[in-house]
This record gives structure tokens, sequence and C-alpha cells, in this order.
């Protein structure tokens, strides 16, 4: 009976337990799991491909600047008289970039140098410029994954500190935060600790050890608010946040070059891409700048605009829909 | 089969067991949340549980109000705790005492109700003072309820402190929140299944803890009210 | 001395429970609260520890204003039984005597020594002072709810149907060793039960109510049984009125009649003359000794000149003393041919019989 009971006990709290890693991980989680009930209508749609006019998903990270592309990339998708289907705010590359894989997604605003590092297995890359980081893209993408015309708008991977940690200490670059760092708390989203653009290769690079690393998210609130009270002092951010602005923080420069170029770059099933697809990318990201996308996130973020809303304002202004 | 090994190679990886990080320090923390919140509802709830069972006004009521507290997910509650109180231990102890006090505010003040009349009629006939009714009658007979309502608690605030994790902090949920974003399922698994261990833990620790407090008086009668009852049931 | 002036019991509902009641309770009396339910008794006995507050007049415990005491203190001082006992079950058999000593504040070996006391008083096995209530028969539990309420050797008890909740068997035992136990302690009793028998065996004084909260009559059983107030009492009483009053008088309290006696060698002639004197036709054969020797027809002993010693003697099945009741001695006459009981004294000598006759004299 005992035995039983606590038997039945340990179910419930596994379930529950899952139920939170479900919840907890990330309040998008939710859409994935929708994605994964559903895994053949998407790839199907894929499949039958270029020749007919099937839909094309759009897919995005769980970020407002990813939003704000994919809406874009969606929109200006539409305006060549293809259906589009809008699976947004999925959560990181380790969970939607093998959607893309499978064909549940077709078209994913990245970024050269994240995403190298992620199709590559997180080798460091000897060049790190957006032309070799391409090259290697040409490369490495899994077959069927084609990538287009690279934008010269940059997010790249940052770390801030507030105006007065970097008065008290003098930072400027990052190798200034190396001479400090054991007196320091670090925090960033939990795949920090693995990647190499994160604490790997800041120690590898400039020998940076923190203190402490505190999981947080990727540029997000808890971010914010741990750097703001003063219970992280280096967070992770992106540079085209429209928070750094806000808040006045101090982004480090990256003088020993760890963080690759981050130039956006839209990836596509080859499947889906019609030439008219293409152009109308190409014309996206040649119009892109990255002072844009600084303004536009301070939009969606600050401004608490919507991120379709913003995107549609955007092409609109630049006469980039019909 | 894999992941299996793969799991037990993260539960076994000296490198899993120290540092802030480490197993050890997780389940610190873990406890430490817990305990805190458990302790934090116990002080808030029981009086209350016990002062509406001994008076008998206001039960339902109260039980029906701090039931909102369950009836709003854990998540909701620590995210806006979190937008109200910014970052830190206090959105997530508001969640987990939210959720925490409704089955012991139901226990206690239904524990105290089920108490004989006529034990508290002798109690009060012997000239005893309300205080030293609920102490010394009413209490010790309700204790076996009072205590199950507690070990709910405890037991779910443990499966939940889990979500603490969420907004950055510590305890074994980290294990959960950092393995899903670094596709590191083993993580995912051996925190879940640590989770899984320590609720156990809790419920064995407060089931001793229960017989230790609960007379044997009353341990004697129920389970033989229990085997009774079972015969009874047999048999017709 | 428990003492009722005008008392007044009026529920916030407007409902009366008791209307202006005057009672006393004497110093070592037991006074039995007795009447229909909804009468008003369990009110009244609950008013005394002031578990309902009277809504007006006056009620004094040994002198005091019970309005003037905190209910606490004023319960301490009176022992409580209830039917349903309501004995602590977290707590031992021990623990649950020692709880009024516990909260006045006796010390360990003081409770102890008392606890052993009361446990042997009531007769209870010393096994079973570490034990469970639950593990206690009905009856032991009530014998431990009557120590618990004496523990602290109150002057004043209530005992409301403290045993009503047991078996006849077990309940009529129960009473005979309560007033065992009176007689040793001699408290003030007021003692509530719907049961005119139990009332009758238990009350030096029995009061009777009637719906509302009346007292109809307060008066010792005997008299009341002999004189009912009013028609509400009689009835209350019951048809067998005159049996329950039989059970209250002693034989010793009526004059035995000498009886149609003879010897066993006395002649059957002489028998039969002593027969015809009382209007009977046999005798009691009482030997030298004054033993009854049996009973005989006259016409039984044989021829003329036979003695009585020949005839063939039947015995008196059930004889009675002068303790027993009237109604033991109606029961001997039922038992027996003759329709007379014969009245022995301690040694069984003979001491003469009782008639039909005399007990309806004695009664009426």
């Amino acid at each position: 009976m005992r035995v039983l009971r606590l038997a039945a006990v340990l179910v419930v709290i596994v379930l529950s337990a899952g139920a939170c890693a479900s919840q907890g991980g990330d309040p998008l989680a939710q859409d994935t799991g929708d994605t994964a009930t559903e895994p053949g209508t998407a790839a199907s749609d894929g499949a039958t491909g270029a020749g007919e006019q099937g839909t094309v998903v759009v897919g995005s990270a769980n970020f407002p600047e990813q939003l704000i592309l994919a809406n874009m990339y969606a929109d200006v998708i539409e305006s060549t008289g293809a259906t589009v289907e809008r699976r947004l705010n999925l959560g990181s590359r380790e969970v939607i970039f093998p959607a893309l894989e499978s064909g549940e997604i077709d078209v994913l605003p990245e970024y050269t140098g994240a995403l190298n590092a992620f199709i590559t297995g997180g080798e460091e890359a000897e060049d790190t410029s957006t032309d070799a980081l391409l090259a290697s893209l040409e490369e490495n993408l899994p077959e069927g994954v084609v990538h287009l015309e690279a934008s010269e708008a940059q997010d790249r991977d940052a770390h801030a500190v507030t105006q007065e940690t970097a008065e008290e200490f003098g930072l400027k670059t990052l190798s200034d935060l190396a001479e400090v760092s054991d007196q320091l708390v670090a925090g960033g989203p939990p795949e920090e600790e693995t990647r190499f653009v994160g604490l790997p290769g800041l120690k590898e690079v400039y020998g940076i050890e923190f203190k402490e690393f505190r999981a947080l998210d990727a540029g997000g609130p808890l971010t914010t608010e741990a750097l703001n009270s003063g219970q992280i002092d280096v967070g992770r951010v992106f540079t085209t946040q429209g928070v750094i602005e806000e808040e006045g923080w101090v982004v480090l420069e990256d003088d020993k070059g760890l963080v690759p170029s981050e130039n956006v770059v839209p990836v596509v099933r080859e499947e889906v891409l019609t030439p008219e697809i293409e152009a109308a990318l190409n014309e996206l990201s040649a119009t892109l700048t990255t002072d844009d996308l600084i303004d536009l996130n301070k939009r969606v973020e600050i401004d608490k605009e919507d991120p379709d809303a913003v995107a549609r304002d955007y092409l609109e202004e630049k006469g980039l829909l019909e | 089969m894999d992941i299996l090994s793969a799991l037990a190679g993260w539960l076994t990886d000296p490198a899993n067991w120290q540092g802030s990080d480490g197993i050890p320090n997780r389940i610190f923390e873990h406890v430490w949340y817990s305990l805190t919140a458990t302790a934090v509802a116990v002080a808030i709830a029981l009086p209350i549980g016990l002062a509406l069972g001994h008076t008998g006004r206001g039960g339902q009521l109260a039980i029906n109000v701090s039931n909102v507290g369950r009836a709003i997910p854990s998540f909701g509650i620590i995210i806006l705790a979190f937008i109200l109180a910014g970052i830190g231990f206090i959105p997530v102890l508001i969640a987990l005492v939210a959720l925490a006090i409704p089955p012991i505010i139901t226990n206690s003040y239904v524990g105290i109700r089920a108490v004989d009349p006529e034990i508290r009629e002798a109690a009060a006939g012997m000239g005893m003072t309300g205080a030293q009714i609920l102490r010394r009658a009413e209490l010790p007979v309700a204790m076996p309820l009072v205590m199950a309502g507690i070990r709910t608690s405890a037991v779910q605030v443990v499966a939940t402190a889990t979500l603490a994790a969420v907004i950055g902090l510590g305890g074994l949920g980290r294990y959960i929140i950092s393995g899903f974003s670094q596709q590191d399922t083993p993580q995912v698994l051996g925190g879940a299944i640590l989770v899984a261990l320590l609720s156990l833990a809790t419920e064995a620790g407060l089931g001793a803890v229960q017989r230790a407090v609960v007379s044997e008086g009353l341990a004697q009668r129920n389970a033989e009210a229990a085997v009774a009852a079972k015969v009874s049931a047999t048999t017709t | 001395m428990i003492v009722f002036e005008s008392v007044n019991k009026t529920f916030p509902d407007g409902t009366t429970a008791v209307a202006s009641l005057d009672l006393e309770v004497g110093e070592g009396e037991v006074a039995v609260l007795v009447g229909p339910s909804g009468c008003g008794k369990t009110t009244t006995l609950r008013m005394i520890n002031r578990m309902i507050e009277p809504t007006g007049g006056r009620l004094t415990v040994n002198g005091r204003d019970v309005m003037s005491v905190d209910p606490p203190e004023l319960r301490r001082g009176i022992g409580y039984v209830i039917q349903q006992i309501g004995l602590f079950p977290h707590r031992t058999i021990a623990e649950n005597i020692a709880t009024v000593p516990a909260l006045v504040g006796w010390d360990k070996r003081r409770t102890r020594e008392r606890v052993d006391e009361l446990m042997t008083t009531i007769g209870l096995d010393a096994g079973v002072a570490d034990r469970y209530p639950h593990q206690l028969s009905g009856g032991q539990r009530q014998r431990v709810g009557v120590a618990r309420a004496l523990a602290v050797d109150p002057p004043i008890m209530l005992m409301d149907e403290p045993f009503g909740a047991v078996d006849p068997i077990v309940r009529a035992r129960l009473q005979d060793e309560f007033l065992r136990l009176q007689s040793e302690v001699n408290k003030t009793i007021a003692f509530v039960t719907h049961d005119i028998d139990e009332a009758i065996k238990m009350g030096d004084r029995i009061a009777i109510f009637s719906q509302g909260g009346h007292l109809e009559q307060y008066d010792t059983p005997a008299n009341i049984l002999a004189e009912p107030a009013n028609e509400f009492v009689e009835s209350f009483l019951g048809g067998e009125r005159g049996l329950k009053r039989l059970a209250l008088i002693p034989v010793a309290e009526i004059e035995a009649d000498p009886g149609p006696v003879v010897a066993p060698d006395d002649s059957a002639e002489h028998a039969a003359r002593v027969a015809a004197e009382h209007g009977t036709d046999w005798v009691v054969v009482v030997g030298p000794d004054r033993r009854v020797r049996g009973w005989t027809f006259v016409d039984g002993v044989g021829d003329a000149r036979g003695t009585v010693g020949d005839a063939e003697l039947r015995p008196f099945a059930l004889q009675v003393a002068a303790g027993d009741s009237l109604r033991a001695a109606l029961n001997a006459m039922m038992a027996s041919r003759t329709g007379v009981a014969v009245r022995v004294d301690g040694d069984r000598r003979y001491e003469g019989i009782l008639t039909q006759e005399l007990l309806s004299r004695t009664i009426r």
C-alpha cells in the first residue's frame, strides 16, 4: 500500500516537474510543442515546393528583432503572391534550426557568425569576416537549405556594463574586463555557458573568468533587471537592442575579434525559393542597416509597438512593398 | 539506452558535483527556497485555519479565497511578481507561498471542525480556556489532517520551486531550464529526477515528523478505523 | 450547595428553555433532573457551570454567584460528566484523568498519586493507565469519565446522562458503583436523565420538568411516587407507579403478620384450627429453632390424630428480609401458592408473613 502510494507520488512529481520544465524553459516552448504535434503539414507543404504555389512557412526565434525581421520577410514574400504562414517566437536556435532542417519551417532570419558556429559544431572560425563566414555557410548548410545575400546590418553578441561599473573599473574593452573579471558576476542566457562566443570563448581568447555566472535570458527583462539592480555586473546583450541606449549601458568592445560578424541573412529551403522571393529578400537585405535595426528594436522594446506593425511601417517607408 | 547512459554520465560527472552550479549547491538552494516558502505558508495559513476551525466561522469563505491562489498558475504568479518586485527570491516566495497556503488552511480548518463536539464540550466543561481547548484538545486531535495539509503543500512547493530558475534563480530547476536552452537532455532529465527524489524525500521526511507529533492513541485509532472500514467494505 | 433563584434562560431566537426556576440542591445531596426531551433539564444543568449563561435570576454555587466567577475558574471547581464522555483520544487514561490537575497546576507527584487513587476508587486496573481511550470498553470509558471529573475532588458534580450510552447490564452496575462511591465521597450532585427509573434509583430528590423548563415537582422519590403533584407528574411516572413505590420501601417499614404458624409436632387438629383462625387453608411450619420448614394444606396433614410433621411440607422458594424492598416481597408472593411472602431475619429465623393486603394498605 505504502509502496504503491510512493510510486503514485513519484509519477505525479515527475509529471509536474515535466510540466514545470516545459512551462519554465521558456514561455514559447508551447509553440514549439504545437509545431511538433503537426509535423506533417509544413514538411509536406515544403515538399510540394517551388513548382506549385505551396505555403511558405516563416519562423523566428523569440526576441523582438527576430519578430521584426521575420515579419518583414513574410511581408515581402507575400508581396510576390506566395501564401505565407508565420510561425514566430519559437525559441532558441537549438530548437528552431532543426525545424528548418526537417522542413517544418522554410524561411528563417539568421546571423552569419552565430549560424556558422552552430552548424559547424561551435568550432572557432579562423576568419570571422562576413565573406569568410558566408563561404563557410555555403559549404556547411544542410542539404536543401541555402542562404541568400547578407545585409550589412549586424546584430552581434556583446557584453555590456552599467555606466557606473564602466567608470569604477575603467572598462572600455573586453581586454579591460579581463583584468577585473574575477571580481564580477556575469549574466546571460543559459546557452552562454556552452557557446563559444559565450564563456568558453571569453576564457580562451581574453582569459576572462567571472566570479560567478547567472543563467538569465538572452538580453531580455531578466538581464535588464539584474544589470540595473546590480545583481550582475556584466550582461550579455545584442548590439542592436534599444535598451542599451535607453539605459546608458556601455558595450565593451570586442578588441580581439571573438564574436564573428553577425550580418543578418535569410536562410531558406531551396524547394520554396522562387526567383521572385529571392529578389524580394535580397532587396530587403540590401536596404537594411544596423542603425535601422537599432531604431526598429527600440520601437518594439521601449515604445511597445507591435513587431508586425513596425515591420510593415519600415517596408512601406522604404518602398519595399507594392 | 543511450539517454540512460548519458543521464548516468551526467549524474556521475564530478564536475556536476562542485561549485555554485554543482548538484549539492543546487539541492541546497532548492531546499532553502522550499523550506522558506513552506515555513512562511505555515506561519500564515496555520493560525488562520486553526482560528477559523476553532470559531467555526467564515471557514468556507477563507477556503474559497485561498483556493484562488491555487487556481492561478504558479508560473503566472511568478512572472507577475517578477514584474512587480523585480529579480530575486521575493517573486518565487510569493508564488510558492500562494501555492502552499490553500491545503494548509483547508486541512487545518477541516481538521479542527472534524473534532468530535463532545471533546470540545468536555474540554470547556473542565475549565479550559479557548486557547487551551485549541492547543490541548483540538489541535492534537486534528494533527493528522493538519500535517497532511503541510505535507501536501511542501511536496507541491518542492516540485514547483523548479520555477525559480525561470527568473534567473538557482535550485534544481536550473538544470531543467538551462538544459533545455542548451539542448542538453541528460541535464534536463537529471534535474527532473533530482526534483522528484527531493519531493519523495520531503514526503518521507514529513511522514516521519507526522509520526512523531501525532499521538499514538490517534494513530492506532485511525489505523483500526481504516481496517474496520476495509473489513466492512469487503463484507458488504 | 446549588441554589437557583428565579433563574431564566431565554435563547436569542426567543425560545424559553428555563422559566423562573427555583431549586436547591443541598450539600451531599443527589438531585436528579428528569423530564421529557426539550424540557430544559440539560439547560438547567449546564447553567450551573455556565456552559450556558442564565439570562435572569440568581444562581449560586456554595454561596458564590456563578456570574461573578470567570467561567474556566468556575468549571475547574465543578466536576462535569457527559453522556458521550469526551475523553481525549490523544491522551492516555492517566493523562485524561489528570486533565484538571494539570490545568490548576498540580505537581507531577501529587497528580500521579491522585490518578492511582482514583483508578482504584473507580475499579480500573492499574495496567489501563497507559492505554488510550479507544482501547477501553464503553463501561471502562464511562468510569474514566467519572474519575476525570473527580480528579481535583470538587465538592460539586454535574452529570448529564452519564450512563446513557452503555447497555442496560453495564448501566445497572455503574449505577450501583456510583451509589457506593457517592456514599463515600458525599458530593453535591446534579444529575440529568430522561429515565424515571434511573431517577428513582439514583436521586435523593427528583426534579421533574415539563416543556419550557417548568419545574413540576421537586421532592424525594418516595414522596413523588406517593403524591404526584399533578397529572403531568403522574403520567410521567407511568402506569407502574405502585410497583415503583414498592421498590423504594423496605420490608422493615411494615409490620409483618404473625401468620398461621404451627410446630412440627402439633396435631393436625390444631393445625386446622390455626388455619381457620387466620382464614387460610394452609399453615407455616416452623421448627423449635425458629427456622421455616415449609408449609402445608391443612387437609393434607392426614387423619385428625396425626401430627403436622408427618405431612409432606412444601418450601417457600423466596424469602424476604428487613432490607429487601416491598417489590421483592411482592415477587415472593407471586412465586408461592400461598400468596404470601415469608419474612425472616438475618439468621433466616421466622419473623412473620407479608400479605398483598398489607402492601396495598402501605401504598394506598
